[in-house]
């Protein structure tokens, strides 16, 4: 089967370009969580995650440079400094069972796909999987998947909090609940959001990430909450995420918070249970296996 | 300072490219001449003096001050810190007497005096060294944990755990082996890489393994399967044993060939290859060989691209450096679903991953009847660790964690 199927165009950058550029990539809602870095030959030299944008705004890297040139002069630095190397490249020859494979045994979101000059091709990553198995049931409940317990936060604490949290946990995103009620969602994507809006807002000069950061959580959450019922089918769980465009559902028994289930979950989660070969041929992919 | 042989980053420009190259120098350049200081606790036998013996040479060839010291301690001092790296792999019935923290303590004192530790970055390797940190004069302190923490014995990590947060940095090999409870430090997660060009992993010619093979009375015509490890309880040696008893019965002139090393800072590997030679001793064709038989890194070479299937059947793994080194050589491994190795063989295509000896057994049958099989999967291995897991990618990340730190 040909992997190229799947693979899927995502934003790139390019090993030169500024950190500021990823924050202005990662930072509109609606993008993905990481950007491949291309060299100029359009080889793959690494990933940069949201996760890193953060860290970067936190003062939790690039700690050398910052004390020399300040935020705004680390986020006039190349990508190459803070970028983390490919590991999961893969080439465009191997098959989509074997990449499923690999990235449900390895719990990877994504693989990066090169041709036979190790030239960039595209991803795979949880969303391109996902948005193949639409409309379809698996026999397997949310319960069998999500992760648990949710990480939650307050929506009176502060973005700073909230982000060292995420930072700390390795995490993507936090429940936020008031008296153990779901009120909201904060991902990274809405903090490096956040940033973006109220530099624009304030026509700064220098990043004031200290001012930024003291914003509380419920100003910035997403309310819009979609979840799920736990005893729910996985197929209803692929069909909320990838209709509203979304990372993450919480999953709720009885109106109480009992986990989340991701992309990443529901990848792994199904192709452990069901198996490739089988995941493969609801994706519709079958006929064209060799 | 351990002895150290001279590469230079040059060298590796027909393996990587020269766009590589380029971009170590350039990232070098903003930590040129800056003082790296590593510390780990043997200078032989192990992942961590197999990595160090390249990167050092590596980072001074680009112009860093890099420099390896190596902690000198008695057998309490390297009994207590295996009791300690076993309990951090999650071996729960592992307790620490008061005379037990004693002597880690003292050892790491005195260490501290003849040590040079005054650096722009120490990095600190695994956890016998750890307490140093008490001795800090200077310097950014980093500490590079090679082993699998995710579900460490509470009572060790809570003894730990203090010593770890005094650090500016911590590095771990996956994601999944940060434990939860660490807090407000810089956090990275590096794979480790192997070198192509050192003499574990060098291109060798085909009448320089005949020679090793005759060397040890190993039929170079007959199919050979082996794993490279140290003995140890969690890489497993008695498994091995278990699947080729097994595969044995299936294809009766294979031959095993178990290759570990006696480091000074492991006390259990000598009780461990005693218990495997025992546990062997009735098999025919099983050769049971160690560093104190000759057998060093130009060996292994040979002995691991003579292999027709490598066997990696560890409990509990790190991340499983001897996986990328058998791929390498275009040999397709046969191993345990655990630490890094999954993230190496790619199950199918570099090689198989197993859950049982009967797996095992069942896939080096396979793998042994079917030599072409062998053959496509071997040279999948190389290309999958050329793009993934050689030692300029480490060097790269290296570099960038030392940005982090005292970059300009």
């Amino acid at each position: 089967m040909n992997l190229l199927e799947v693979v899927c165009s995502r934003p790139v950058v390019g090993l030169n370009d500024k950190l500021l550029s990823v924050l202005n990539i990662l930072g509109r809602k609606g993008t993905p969580y990481r950007v491949v870095v291309l060299g100029e030959d359009f080889r793959v030299k690494g990933v940069i995650s949201g996760r890193r944008i953060l860290e970067v705004l936190l003062g939790r890297r690039g700690e050398a440079l910052k004390t020399r040139k300040g935020l705004r002069g680390v986020l006039e630095e190349p990508i190459s400094l803070f970028l983390d190397e490919a590991r999961n490249v893969f080439p465009e020859n191997v098959t989509l069972q074997t990449v499923l494979q690999y990235m449900a045994e390895n719990s990877l979101g994504y693989i990066i796909v090169v041709n036979e000059n190790h030239v960039f091709k595209g991803v795979v990553d949880e969303a391109a999987i996902l948005g193949k198995l639409l409309n379809k049931t698996f026999g397997i409940k949310v319960k069998d998947v999500m992760s648990y317990p949710a990480l939650t936060i307050n929506p009176e604490a502060s973005l700073l909090e909230a982000s060292n949290l995420m930072v700390d946990s390795r995490v993507r995103r936090l429940l936020v609940t008031r008296d153990d009620v779901l009120v909201g969602i904060l991902t990274i994507t809405d903090v490096l959001h956040h940033v973006l809006v109220r530099e624009r807002e304030m026509e700064s000069e220098l990043y004031d990430v200290e001012t930024i950061f003291k914003a509380k959580v419920d100003e910035v959450m997403n309310t819009n909450i979609i979840s799920i019922y736990l005893e729910k089918d996985v197929g209803e769980a692929i069909d909320k995420i990838i209709g509203n465009d979304i990372s993450c559902l919480p999953v709720s028994v009885e109106g109480k918070l009992s986990g989340v289930v991701c992309r990443i979950d529901l990848v792994s989660g199904i192709v452990k249970i069901k198996g490739v070969p089988e995941v493969v041929r609801m994706m519709g992919l079958e006929a064209k296996n060799e | 300072m351990s002895s150290v042989c001279v590469r230079k980053i040059s060298d590796y420009e027909p393996i990587v490219g020269r766009d590589e190259i380029k971009t170590i120098v350039s990232l070098a350049e903003r930590v040129k001449g800056a003082k790296i200081i590593h510390v780990n606790s043997t200078a032989y036998g192990g992942g961590v003096a197999e990595i160090l013996k390249s990167l050092i040479p590596l980072a001074r060839s680009v112009g860093l001050d890099a420099r390896w010291q190596v902690l000198q301690g008695s057998k309490e001092f390297f009994f207590t810190t295996k009791s300690i790296h076993n309990a951090l792999q999650g071996d729960n019935s592992i307790e620490l007497t008061s005379e037990m923290r004693d002597v880690y303590l003292k050892v790491n004192e005195l260490n501290a005096k003849t040590l040079d530790l005054d650096g722009d970055v120490v990095m600190i390797h695994d956890p016998q060294p750890l307490p140093l940190i008490d001795y800090r004069r200077d310097g950014k302190w980093v500490w590079r944990c090679h082993i699998d923490t995710s579900q460490p014995n509470k009572h060790v990590w809570g003894f730990i755990k203090p010593f770890v947060e005094k650090y500016d940095a911590l590095v771990f090999s996956r994601e999944a082996y940060i434990p939860n409870d660490i807090r407000g430090i810089k956090v990275f997660v590096r794979f480790p890489s192997i070198d192509p060009l050192s003499d574990k992993n060098k291109p060798l010619h085909q009448t320089e393994i005949l020679k090793i093979l005759e060397r040890f009375d190993v039929n170079p015509d007959k199919p050979i399967i082996g794993q490279v490890a140290r003995f140890d309880p969690w890489k497993n040696p008695l498994g091995v044993i278990d699947t080729y008893r097994k595969v044995k019965e299936k294809i009766s002139e294979v031959q095993l060939v178990l290759i570990g090393s006696f480091a000074h800072d492991d006390p259990e590997g000598l009780e461990w290859y005693k218990k495997t030679v025992r546990y062997a001793e009735n098999l025919k064709d099983v050769y049971i060989l160690t560093n104190m038989d000759g057998v060093c890194d130009v060996e292994v070479n040979g002995f691991q691209r003579a292999f027709t299937v490598a066997l990696q059947l560890s409990i509990r793994e790190g991340f499983g450096l001897t996986v990328s080194e058998a791929l390498w050589k275009g040999v397709p491994v046969v191993a345990t679903r655990v630490g890094g190795i999954p993230l190496q063989v790619i199950d199918g295509v570099t090689g198989f991953l197993i859950n049982t000896v009967e797996e095992a057994a069942e896939k080096v049958v396979l793998l042994v009847k079917r030599g072409w099989l062998a053959r496509e999967l071997g040279r999948n291995g190389v290309e999958h660790v050329k793009r993934n897991f050689l030692v300029t990618k480490d060097l790269k990340d290296y570099l960038r964690l030392h940005i982090e730190l005292v970059g300009k």
